[in-house]
């Protein structure tokens, strides 16, 4: 199974995580979900990102391309392999990580978690018309 | 010609794009950083986030005089601590106003207002620095409520 992370500016990651399983049904003690925003929270990322990895495979997801959640995502994982960040989480990004973590690969779940992502951003007022 | 001058030691980050660089009518980021100076990760992520139609440089504090003086554009100062910032300061860029908007935090830094902390060694360099006519405001974004250093 991947092992799914968030990481966010102030409480998205753990908000998120907390509606996400009032939808979804899914364990969530088995998802980190870390914030960069209080005091310390940015330095001590990179350890808590490095102990939360899974055996078989990672994808953390980030809240915004360019903040510091995303930034330090990147750099303290860039030397690894089977580890993923995705910036633009939402809330069918998530779902599609937890539902389709066990029965696909890093590379592949990434590729859906994106597609889903994508396919989430709709203007229903313009679809309805 | 310099704009406006932050310090932040999470450089090109969500408060500068969102926050700041609307509000202010700059042209380039030039980042001053040692360590963001070596990595080119770091960079290509600043790149990646800052909007295409800022120019960005990231350079050492002991490039900034030169750099800034063949510079045209109207430039945001961009710079990772107050160690930095003394150091541009002291190879003779002059500046009268400078933002804090987060520094490190360590283990016995006194929390001055969120993600603002400071130890007395960074105290000492405002103090010196306020005495070269450079006043410091902390805020983390324009609409912040400013934090006050009596120093």
């Amino acid at each position: 199974m991947v092992k799914i992370i968030l990481v966010s500016h102030g409480n998205m990651a753990q908000s998120l995580l907390e509606t996400a399983s009032q939808i979804g049904s899914f364990d969530i003690s088995e998802i980190p979900a870390f914030s960069v925003s209080g005091k310390g929270d940015l330095e001590s990322l990179p350890q808590k990102l490095l102990n939360a990895l899974g055996k078989n495979g990672t994808l953390i997801l980030v809240d915004t391309l360019g903040g510091s959640s995303c930034n330090t995502a990147v750099q303290a994982t860039q030397h690894l392999k089977n580890v993923k960040v995705v910036c633009g989480v939402n809330l069918n990004m998530l779902l599609s990580a937890i539902n389709n973590r066990e029965k696909m690969d890093l590379t592949d779940l990434t590729r859906k978690v994106l597609e889903d992502g994508k396919k989430s951003l709709i203007d229903i007022s313009d679809k309805l018309k | 010609m310099i704009c406006f001058t932050r310090v932040d030691n999470r450089l090109i980050h969500g408060q500068v794009v969102q926050g700041w660089l609307p509000k202010i009518k700059a042209e380039k980021v030039l980042v001053i950083s040692n360590q963001a100076a070596q990595n080119t990760l770091m960079t290509k992520m600043m790149r990646m986030s800052l909007p295409p139609n800022y120019a960005l440089e990231v350079i050492e504090p002991s490039k900034a005089k030169e750099n800034l003086e063949k510079e045209n554009k109207k430039v945001f100062l961009l710079v990772e601590d107050l160690k930095q910032l003394d150091e541009v300061v002291n190879s003779g860029i002059v500046l009268q106003e400078v933002n804090i908007g987060n520094t490190k935090y360590e283990e016995g830094k006194k929390e001055f207002s969120a993600g603002v902390y400071f130890n007395s060694e960074d105290l000492q360099i405002i103090a010196k620095l306020k005495n070269k006519n450079i006043a410091f405001s902390i805020k983390a974004l324009p609409t912040s409520l400013e934090a006050k250093i009596n120093v």
